[in-house]
């Protein structure tokens, strides 16, 4: 199956005072149409800034952007315009998001009418459309975002971000900020979203059981680098990178009889500034040689299983 | 959507001006500033039917008389009404200071939401040379592009709104960078809103409260100012009635007619402390968050 979205040697590079921050550096991955890739890693990894990037929200440092077969790593402003029909983005804080002297309905509308594509009946129609399937009630159409819950916001967003009828969305840790039981109706939505209208998410986050349930595959980052990608069933059951193993050991169980078995982490996360070539996991490792010192790639160790770590096999074995 | 029948449930709420004024009604002092401020500029605009005088007619017989019957406010030193003078001369200050508060804001509503929008190396230039124009003190700034321009009623426009080009594009600035970070802001980048639209229908609604209080304050300072000029001299030209040329006129007779510079001065203090306060409920009764 072709992939609908993908990135070839992506980096993202910020200038700041110290030298060049490397939020992302050299990722390679493909979705495919209708799945659901979860992006996960700690704060600060890189994982927000991947999104953006794919989706022109930032511009790319270097590397490929591949949408739909087309190279869209570099785009006229109008090809930038149509190419945001297609992608877009809901995002973490549903407070920041929408503009609190908007009402709902006129939030909603906003992309309708800057798209210029429909008459003002038109958009009428399609704004109660696009309340009905994100579940608001028609009530709340003249509300301000202030009067609303963080669920009821966040299904705004969902709802401006289906807008234009997208085929990919970057889902921004769309449900960190939210109650737990909110968590749940909203990841709910957007799998049913998913299935009616085959929509391709990204799924950005650090919270490893949402990843679980929403996501087809997992891709773990750590400091700007992809660490190991596969699909969720396989990055939960037989984690290759040593990354990875800690960071599945630190969910907690609710299990009171199955005991934990943490592998704690030491040190601190590296500085992304410049970092020096080499495993950037490898201070951290209880694995690290000298080998680790070397650029890592990332390497196919199973089928669709790629990993990041020259010791795989011998760790693993 | 289901085909039933029933009536579109939309719950028409009322527009933003009309919640606007709803929660101004419910501050009194705002209100109070309000109605003071608006009979000030209905007198000035009503004048010649509330006075039986002209404010350049001189009553030789009357010339220094205290209040009286015959003229409320007392007369001047060439026997004028002062009342009359004091309504006629309602319309220079506010004038002045109305259109100069405008002049200003719209160059300093320009200049700061671009600046403060880009950034980059725009900014640094235009505010260094802000900062090189604020450094002035502004009465001598203002005295100084008085004395360019020369006296007269437009002029004294231009000197004041010049004057508060800077402070108005500062504050504009500071509030554009307290909203740029805002997720909406990417939101409608990423549905493809240009940045125009971002600035005038997202970053300006938002930071518009603020700005009006700063639009009040500065009005009243401006006719503030407006009066000093004209004190100095350097302001609208007599015979016109300006208050501060009121003032100026009145003070060789401090001592012995008080009354000449108590009048002019009352106006002026009610004039700025009802703006003042119209200003502070404006900004609160703006706030859709403030809604009770």
């Amino acid at each position: 199956m072709q992939p609908l979205m993908e990135v070839q040697h992506l980096k993202k590079y910020f200038k700041t005072g110290g030298g060049m921050l490397h939020a992302v550096d050299d990722v390679t991955m493909s979705i495919e149409e209708g799945r659901t890739m979860g992006v996960v890693g700690e704060s600060g990894c890189g994982k927000s800034t991947l999104g953006r990037t794919m989706i022109h929200l930032l511009e790319s440092t270097d590397g490929k952007i591949i949408f739909n077969g087309r190279d869209v790593t570099h785009v006229s402003k109008a090809e930038l315009h149509k190419l945001r029909e297609d992608v877009t983005i809901i995002f973490q804080d549903p407070y920041s998001s929408l503009d609190p002297r908007y009402t709902v309905e006129r939030i909603i509308r906003e992309p309708l009418v800057i798209s210029k594509r429909f008459s003002k009946g038109e958009i009428d129609d399609r704004v109660e459309e696009l309340m009905e399937m994100v579940g608001i009630d028609p009530r709340f159409s003249l509300s301000y975002p202030h009067e609303l819950d963080g669920g009821r916001r966040q299904r705004i967003g969902i709802a401006r971000a289906l807008a234009l009828n997208p085929k990919f969305i970057v889902c921004d840790e769309p449900v960190s900020a939210l109650d737990v039981s909110i968590q749940a109706q909203v990841l709910n939505l957007l799998q049913d979203l998913q299935e009616k209208q085959n929509l391709t998410y990204v799924f950005v986050t650090h919270n490893m059981s949402v990843v679980r349930h929403i996501s087809n595959d997992i891709s773990v980052m750590y400091l700007g680098q992809l660490v190991e990608t596969a699909d969720t069933e396989t990055t939960f059951k037989r984690p290759l990178h040593p990354y990875t193993k800690a960071l599945l050991s630190a969910i907690p169980s609710s299990d009171i009889n199955k005991k934990m078995e943490r592998i704690p982490l030491k040190g601190e996360i590296n500085s992304p500034i410049d970092p020096k070539p080499g495993c950037r996991f490898a201070t951290r490792c209880i694995y690290a040689t000298e080998k680790c010192k070397q650029p890592q790639e990332l390497r196919e160790i199973e089928p669709r299983h790629f990993v990041s770590c020259c010791r795989c096999e011998e760790i693993n074995s | 959507m289901s085909d039933t029948n029933t009536p579109k449930t939309k719950v028409k709420k009322e527009s933003q001006l009309l919640g606007v004024l709803r929660r101004l009604k419910k501050n009194k002092l705002a209100m109070l500033g309000g109605v003071i401020l608006i009979i000030i500029v209905l007198a000035a605009i009503f004048a010649p039917f509330l006075t039986p005088y002209t404010y350049e007619e001189m009553d030789y017989a009357n010339v220094l008389s205290g209040p009286s019957r015959q003229h409320l406010c007392g007369t001047d030193n060439l026997g004028r009404d002062l009342l009359t003078r004091m309504l006629y001369g309602a319309r220079y200050s506010l004038a002045l200071g109305f259109v100069s508060v405008i002049f200003s804001q719209v160059f300093g509503i320009t200049i700061g939401s671009i600046v403060g929008y880009y950034g980059g190396r725009v900014e640094d230039v235009v505010m260094r040379i802000l900062d090189v124009i604020q450094s002035i003190p502004g009465t001598l700034f203002t005295i100084t592009v008085a004395a360019v321009f020369g006296s007269g009623f437009v002029n004294t426009i231009l000197a004041l709104g010049i004057t508060h080009i800077p402070g108005s594009a500062r504050t504009t600035r500071a509030l554009v960078l307290s909203v740029r970070k805002n997720d909406y802001l990417e939101a409608a980048e990423a549905c493809n809103c240009s940045d125009i639209r971002k600035i005038a229908t997202h970053i300006l609604p938002n930071i518009l409260s603020y700005m009006i209080v700063s639009w009040t304050t500065a009005t009243a300072y401006t006719i503030l100012q407006a009066a000093s000029l004209s004190y100095i001299g350097l302001g609208v030209q007599p015979p016109a009635p300006e208050w501060g040329a009121l003032v100026t006129a009145a003070r060789s007779y401090l001592r012995d007619y008080t009354y000449l510079m108590i009048f002019p001065c009352i106006c002026i203090a009610l004039t700025v402390l009802s703006l003042n306060l119209l200003g502070d409920g404006l900004r609160d009764a703006m706030d859709p968050k403030m809604k009770r």
